[in-house]
């Protein structure tokens, strides 16, 4: 009978494993910018969170636990080579075309600009503004996965912004110029 | 008492880091100043691009069309209603997580005039479950003299999917809602309408709803007539 839960419970909790990875792949991906590493770093991710589901102390917090040690397997992977700055690799931004010629090509250019942006970031400063932006985690969520104090959290964030603005500012097309958005003195 | 803001806190605003006291006391500092109202807005509308730029794929190696409407409908709305609320004072509206009207909300509503205005800018479905359970749970509820809320739920953004005919399920809720709830009213904004027909997407409202050429005129109409306005 208890190896029957035993079981029930480990399938369980493959199950919520399999429901966490098209989000951790995002994630590999914009710190990464190249399928192939998110493709292995996720499934690295995944086969440590299944050796170590003892230590997950929280089965509400499973993603972010999760995003811990996708974060863990980043590092371990920058420190074993240089960081790989693929960024040309941006196949996902060719959309499907459903409104003008002219708004689809618009759509597909903001896309790319904004994910360029956000690969040009500074690796610490990339890892903050997506586990907020994308994961939509708390700052303490974002200390606890990266380790680091919620204030270095709070300073990349502000950095990384300032930078995205600047960028995205500059290129004009995103929506980012002063006047779209509030009259600035 | 005005304090130089930093964008650290900024930052921790346009993310709801922020508790009811501390956001009550930027909130005001943000009300009287266009240029922290326009980085606000600017926060707002890049963490969208982020987003929408990243969209969530169901396999790796899938492709999905970015929402464009989360891209730029949603932020520039939340900072038209921050312009908006800067000017007549509402801003120091609580933002609930949860999808039901904290106690003391309520009795605050009950209170005074028992008139609400509950506002929703987002599309995503567990934001319109949430809009629409609070709405159900305001017009079911009396004020202190027994009589029934005055409720309007204004959609704009990509909150105007709430109201939109094509989701079957979703277009049977809200008439049950509605058929239940006389004192209920759904309201959609035409200026959201019109950006989104812009851009080709085409709009067909539920038959229960009302339009309004705003939604920020509407509610600051209403707040002006003494109303209580939630966001969702």
């Amino acid at each position: 009978m208890d190896l029957l839960k035993f079981i029930g419970r480990t399938r369980q909790f493959e199950q919520r494993l399999g429901e966490s990875r098209p989000r951790l792949w995002r994630l590999a991906h914009a710190w990464c910018r190249n399928r192939a590493l998110a493709d292995d770093l996720v499934q690295d991710a995944l086969a440590k969170g299944l050796r170590n589901h003892a230590q997950l102390r929280d089965e509400e917090s499973l993603h972010a636990w999760l995003c811990g040690i996708l974060a863990h397997c980043w590092h371990d992977h920058l420190r074993a080579h240089r960081p790989m700055e693929d960024v040309t690799e941006m196949d996902e931004a060719v959309l499907v075309a459903d409104g003008s010629p002219e708004t689809e090509y618009l759509q597909s250019e903001i896309v790319r600009r904004v994910r360029q942006a956000v690969a040009e970031l500074p690796v610490a400063q990339r890892e903050v503004v997506t586990l907020v932006d994308l994961e939509e985690f708390s700052y303490a969520e974002v200390a606890a996965i990266l380790e680091i104090p919620i204030g270095t959290v709070m300073s990349r964030l502000s950095r990384a912004r300032s930078a995205l603005k600047e960028r995205l500012r500059d290129q004009n097309a995103c929506g980012l110029a002063a006047p779209r958005i509030a009259r600035v003195k | 008492m005005n304090r130089e803001v930093s964008d650290e806190l900024l930052n921790a605003f346009a993310d709801n880091e922020l508790d009811g006291a501390e956001k009550a006391e930027l909130l005001e500092q943000i009300a009287a100043d266009e240029r922290l109202r326009a980085k606000v807005c600017e926060t707002w509308h890049l963490k969208e691009l982020v987003r929408s730029a990243h969209p969530l794929v169901g396999k790796p190696g899938g492709r999905r069309k970015p929402d464009r409407w989360r891209m730029f409908g949603l932020p520039l709305a939340a900072c038209l209603l921050l312009m908006v609320g800067a000017g007549s004072g509402w801003l120091a509206h609580e933002q609930y997580d949860e999808s039901w009207i904290p106690g003391a909300e309520l009795r605050t509503i009950q209170a005074k005039g028992g008139r609400v205005v509950l506002h929703l800018v987002s599309g995503e479905p567990i934001e319109i479950d949430k809009a629409l359970r609070k709405a159900e749970q305001l017009a079911s509820a009396r004020d202190r003299e027994g009589g029934i809320l005055q409720v309007e739920l204004v959609a704009n953004g990509t909150g105007i999917r709430m109201l939109q005919s094509g989701n079957a399920q979703l277009a049977a809720r809200v008439a049950t809602i509605r058929a239940r709830h006389h004192n209920l009213k759904l309201i959609a904004c035409n200026e959201a309408m019109n950006r989104m027909r812009e851009r080709g997407v085409e709009v067909t409202l539920l038959p229960e709803v009302d339009v309004v050429p705003s939604a920020i005129e509407e509610i600051a109409t209403r707040l002006n007539q003494g109303w209580r306005y939630l966001q969702v």
